[in-house]
């Protein structure tokens, strides 16, 4: 079957890039210019408990050892301590994880159907009116950082117009998220406001070429009516690019957080990562590095899949 | 997405001006830009000097107060537009610069040149921009040269496949052939003969990249990350003076306006430029019509 | 940003102070009956400092969970004796108690410590009783092994955390003596040695008591013991039901919860989502003030935040330029500047609670420019030969990032380009490669309030940060002749002759004291205002007199 032939050269391409990612984070981490064996201990050290620390942590390997069984500990599911807690980086991370995804599914359950709403009713609606507000506010809302949207939110519902919504984030030890519901809004209306514009932009453009498209006029020359040749033929094939799009900004979900996590005081990856980058927590760094890029892959994959079976012309252009 | 090869650079933004939202991007980004590169030269007073008890408004002299350190808040802001533009500016010049030379550069050479800088740029493009910068310049100390190369770094890739892909369908064509047939050098092709026949989604990716640059360095200052943290910068502004916003906004807000105006500005250009050269995304305002 | 922080042991052992040899013992026994009223639940007020102001207080309310925000990261760290920044501090003051504690003038008393009587004889044997029926957090009582393995792990040389303490005791010189008693021998006299016992970070532990990092079976016989830990985010601590000193604690619950800057922390308190915020930044505090769910309390018992200025290293070499730095200052405009005038001025020197502040009656530095460029140019500073240094602060506290871009700006400005300094913050790792470093010639650094002595030995030998004494100085010598002197007339003498040389030769300048500020719920009852090593009289004597109405 060509489809498996294409996943599985698609699989192929990812393994190696992420092994490609992988080495390109452990050199770049090796380049820190501090002793990790140092910093654990502080400056008063003795040298003989610096060079006891440095053999525990295997810090007198070779470089290409060192890779090696990072690399191997990472695959048999030990992803190693943290330099700074010295706790296990899985027992760390995991209900971070856990956080994290809360926002990014919440955020993406509420952006992706509404930005696929908009995208679409705009292409239909081209020129008029809901398109012209639409496309300004999207173009509007795109541009701006999310520090900034970020802050401009809390300014109005937190601290200066309205007090109607906490301004940080609190999650208990081994709670949900979904715990303190208000706190989590401002930081997924945040997230929601940074993906919504681009996904919708994405699906009004590919809305737009396709009800233009040929078949699209066939079908309508074909006497179908206008309800089932959006359904059936406009909408599959425009979701196409969506999916890439979709995908990128989960991804994008995964790790470009660091900012509104940051914001919020939210307890997840993203401030996981701007803590252990402060603290120069190299196997946290290395590990944290390794997930997002995983999940870029990952989410690049399953679009590009996702694209071909969705979209009827390239599936049968792939038989 | 191919630009037609009659576009030339100064001929399309003509074209894309006469739309509203392109000439609307573009006075925004002419005031601010011109506020941020002039307005230093209208500071009252210096980006370090104490004029009062800090977070305070009413001021005289200081027409929005000071700010967490008694400096004056609208100095600072005026002063501190130039670092962020110019950085961006940096960034988005070197990232543009090496992804058109790798992008020509693989369109032109296709085969294992071809993969091998796709699956490099595909490695790049595995970190979000803002996890790659915050990465480099947490490691070094941030510097002028660190900020413009970690951002122009991550920049690269995404310049680049969209160059190889515009770039791609113009090497097809005759008079590319003509000119290896004529023997002339790879260098002469792939800048004199298919860069001008690329420059709509050129543009449009400039534009772009200029946008997320100006975001992810003042984000980066949010974090800490400035080259000179005593110096105004809109980015560190907001972080500074975020903690006492209820009692004296204008050190923050007036950066987050700015900010926001800026990016907006730029986000309106493109869309202008993108708009009468690629193609997609035609809406009421295209010159077509 | 993050808590301030140095990589360690910060506050551990700078502390020889001065209770007077021999003099002991009124004022002692005063106060230790006063500690042992309290553990028989009566109320008592000592002198004119209220111990407790719990009297005029309504019915206590017992239970419920105290929510406390302290600014953390994933640095936070758990230990008896060897921890680094603030959210540390908080936590080892939940679950770990020391034999003494400070009085409001920084005077080691009994009320509140572990210890029923520290007795001496000649300032180099100490004989260290507990109280009966102490137990720790597992049920275990506190016994003499403990007491003999919490001082040997406290001055096991190995250790970084035994640096100050190490001129005087090794863990040979531990012994236990009975059940409840320890002896020290200490390998000099030190007549003051009972402020060790009352220094915070001088807790008592159990046997086989190990840890690095994060450890989930902290054990120690504090008010409350660890539930969990997860380091910057939170630690619940939950009440310990066998306390020895009986009716306390009130609460069920304390909580510390790490937020990642001062904005968040503010943001969190005015918003009821935590209780209490520990150092909340200076800027915020006329909002909190005016807020009427809130309360503010000041310590004004001296936190400085010093520039420091490397003695052996140019341009600082030559003495002048030190005092030159000292006079190009306006040292009420950075007040002002800094703190908005939250604090009071300092004279470059220490330690303004103890009975030795200022023992030769300097005047207050005022800005002198022109007898600064004088000392300048006699050095051969000039427009064309400036002063030239960086100073380096971190980026994460605006007390010392801002002190260091206010200094730089005036003494710039004063010297009308004779100086030409910049001031540079440290975003990474500002504590581990740039502090004390070396080829760093001019850096901030910052200290909780401590007595003279403690002060001194921590700027001497734990962080010689500004590298004095000079060599052939006397300075050393006279701080171990002034520790072991036991006529206060003698001492007194010994004390006036280190604090010149350090008026006149040193590499600190110390603009002001600051006002480290908490705030807190209005609900909150039990906080003693007095002035205190740590906020909020050592968070309400590790959260035990706290409980909410």
């Amino acid at each position: 079957m060509p489809i498996i032939k294409f996943i599985s050269r698609r699989l192929g391409l990812g393994v190696v890039t992420l092994f490609a990612v992988s080495l390109l984070i452990f050199l770049v981490t090796q380049a820190f210019p501090s002793d990790p064996a140092q910093a654990i201990l502080g400056r008063e050290t003795t040298p003989e408990s610096l060079d006891a620390l440095r053999q525990e942590l295997g810090l007198y390997r070779p470089a290409v050892t060192q890779f090696s069984d990072w690399l191997i500990g990472i695959l048999h599911g030990d992803f190693g301590k943290s330099f700074v807690t010295q706790m296990q980086i899985s027992e760390y991370i995991a209900p971070r994880v856990g956080n994290s995804l809360f926002l990014m599914v919440v955020g993406a359950f509420l952006s992706v159907p509404l930005s696929v709403a908009i995208g679409a009713f705009s292409a239909l609606r081209r020129d008029r009116k809901f398109d012209t507000i639409s496309s300004t506010t999207s173009l509007i809302l795109a541009a701006i950082p999310e520090f900034v949207m970020g802050t401009a939110l809390i300014l109005f519902f937190s601290t200066s117009i309205f007090h109607v919504l906490p301004a940080i984030t609190l999650i208990d030890a081994g709670a949900a998220p979904w715990s303190d519901p208000s706190g989590v809004v401002l930081p997924i209306l945040t997230l929601v406001l940074a993906v919504t514009p681009y996904v919708s932009r994405t699906m009004r453009a590919s809305m737009v070429e396709i009800l233009e498209s040929d078949y699209v006029e066939m079908a309508r020359l074909k006497g179908m009516s206008e309800r089932v040749v959006l359904i059936r033929h406009a909408l599959p094939n425009a979701l196409g690019p969506v999916f890439q799009v979709i995908a990128l900004n989960l991804a994008y979900l995964a790790g470009g957080t660091v900012i509104v996590e940051r914001l919020f005081n939210y307890p997840g990856i993203g401030s996981a990562l701007a803590d252990s980058v402060r603290a120069r927590d190299l196997p946290v760094i290395q590990f944290l590095a390794l997930m997002i890029a995983g999940v870029y892959v990952l989410m690049n994959l399953v679009a590009d899949v996702a694209t071909v079976l969705a979209t009827p012309r390239l599936r049968t252009s792939l038989k | 997405m191919i630009a037609t090869s009659s576009d030339r650079p100064v001929g399309l933004v003509r074209k894309a001006l006469k739309l509203r939202r392109t000439k609307i991007g573009l006075s925004i980004l002419i005031g601010v830009g011109l506020m941020a590169i002039v307005g230093p030269f209208f500071a009252p007073h210096t980006q370090t000097e104490f004029i009062d008890m800090p977070n305070s408004l009413n001021i005289p002299g200081a027409l929005f107060g000071t700010d967490y350190l008694g400096q004056d808040v609208w100095s600072r802001f005026l002063i501190g537009g130039r670092s962020i533009l110019l950085l961006s500016l940096g960034a988005t010049t070197l990232g543009l610069i090496a992804g058109i030379s790798l992008g020509l550069l693989a369109a032109l050479s296709k085969g294992k040149t071809d993969e091998l800088i796709m699956r490099i740029f595909d490695v790049i493009l595995s970190f979000p921009q803002i996890l790659l910068a915050l990465l480099l310049v947490s490691m070094f100390d941030a510097s002028p040269w660190l900020t413009i190369l970690s951002v122009g770094l991550s920049t690269t890739p995404r310049v680049g496949r969209v160059i190889r892909g515009a770039a791609l369908s113009v090497v097809e064509r005759d008079f590319v052939n003509a000119a290896i047939a004529l023997g002339e050098s790879r260098f002469r092709i792939l800048f004199f003969e298919v860069l001008p026949n690329v420059t709509g989604p050129l543009l449009v990716e400039a534009n772009l990249r200029f946008t997320y640059s100006i975001a992810t360095i003042a984000s980066l200052a949010f974090l800490g990350f400035a080259p000179d943290p005593s110096a105004a910068n809109w980015g560190t502004m907001i972080q500074e003076n975020s903690t006492v916003i209820v009692i004296q906004p204008w050190g923050a807000v007036l950066p987050v306006i700015a900010i926001a105006v800026l990016t907006i500005g730029t986000g309106l250009f493109g869309d202008g430029l993108a708009r009468v050269s690629a193609g997609i995304d035609r809406g009421k305002e295209s010159v077509e019509q | 940003m993050g808590a301030t922080r140095k990589w360690g042991f910060m506050e551990i052992f700078d502390n020889q102070g001065n209770i007077k040899l021999g003099e002991v013992s009124r004022r002692d026994l005063l106060r230790g009956a006063g500690a042992l009223a309290i553990m028989g639940g009566v109320v008592s007020t000592i002198g004119a400092s209220p111990l407790n102001a719990m009297d005029r207080m309504p019915a206590i309310k017992k239970g419920g969970s105290l929510r406390v925000g302290v600014v953390g990261d994933i640095k936070d760290r758990l230990d008896a004796h060897w921890i680094v920044s603030i959210p540390d501090i908080v936590r080892l003051n939940v679950g770990f108690e020391t034999l003494m504690t400070y009085d409001e003038s920084f005077q080691p008393t009994y009320a509140d410590g572990l210890a029923e009587e520290v007795t001496t004889t000649d300032g180099v044997n100490w004989i260290i009783r507990v109280k009966k029926g102490i137990e720790f957090h597992d049920g275990k009582t506190l016994n003499g092994d403990d007491l003999v393995y919490s001082w040997q792990r406290m001055s096991d040389p190995k250790a970084v955390h035994s640096k100050s303490l190490r001129p005087f005791l090794n863990p040979a010189g531990v012994s236990k003596v009975d059940d409840r008693t320890v002896k020290l021998t200490l390998l000099q006299a030190n007549s003051d040695f009972r402020v060790t016992l009352a220094t915070y970070t001088a807790t008592m532990v159990p046997v086989g008591y190990e840890n690095f990092g994060i450890n989930k079976t902290q054990v120690g016989t504090g008010p409350y013991k660890l539930k969990s830990f997860t380091p910057g985010v939170e630690s619940t601590h939950v009440r310990h039901a066998n306390y020895w000193d009986k009716g306390k604690p009130h609460l069920d619950e304390v909580r510390i919860l790490s937020f990642s800057d001062t904005t968040a922390l503010t943001n969190a308190l005015q918003g009821g989502q935590i209780d209490v915020a520990i150092n909340v930044p200076l800027a915020m505090l006329p909002t909190l003030k005016k807020d009427k769910k809130l309360d503010v309390y000041s310590n004004s018992a001296g936190k400085i935040t010093p520039i420091c200025l490397v003695i052996d290293m140019d341009p600082f070499k030559d003495v002048r330029t030190r005092q030159a730095m000292k006079m190009l200052i306006d040292r009420k405009k950075l007040l002002k500047q800094v703190l908005s005038n939250n604090g009071r001025l300092s004279n470059d020197d220490y330690s303004p609670a103890d009975p030795n502040y200022n023992a030769n009656g300097y005047p207050m530095q005022e800005q002198d420019i022109k007898g600064a460029l004088k000392l300048l140019s006699a050095v051969g500073f000039s427009k064309s030969n400036p002063v030239v240094f960086d100073l380096k602060a971190p980026d994460d506290d605006a007390a010392l990032s801002g002190l260091a871009k206010a200094f730089v700006e005036q003494v710039n400005t004063a010297s009308g380009g004779v100086v030409k300094a910049t001031a540079t913050t440290v975003a990474v790792g500002y504590w581990d490669t740039t502090y004390m470093a070396k080829g760093v010639n001019a850096f901030m650094t910052y200290y909780n309030p401590k007595p003279y002595f403690p002060q001194f030995s921590g700027m001497v030998f734990s962080y010689p940060e500004t590298h004095f004494p000079e060599p052939g100085s006397q300075a050393k010598a006279n701080y171990y002749a002034a520790l072991a002197e036991v006529g206060p007339n003698r001492r007194a003498a010994i004390v006036k002759r280190m604090q010149k040389e350090e008026h006149e030769r040193g590499g600190y300048i110390i603009p002001y004291f600051v006002n480290a500020s908490d705030s807190y719920t209005k609900k909150l009852q039990g906080v003693n205002k007095r002035n205190a090593a740590l906020p909020l009289d050592y968070y309400g004597m590790h959260f035990k007199n706290l409980w909410l109405a």
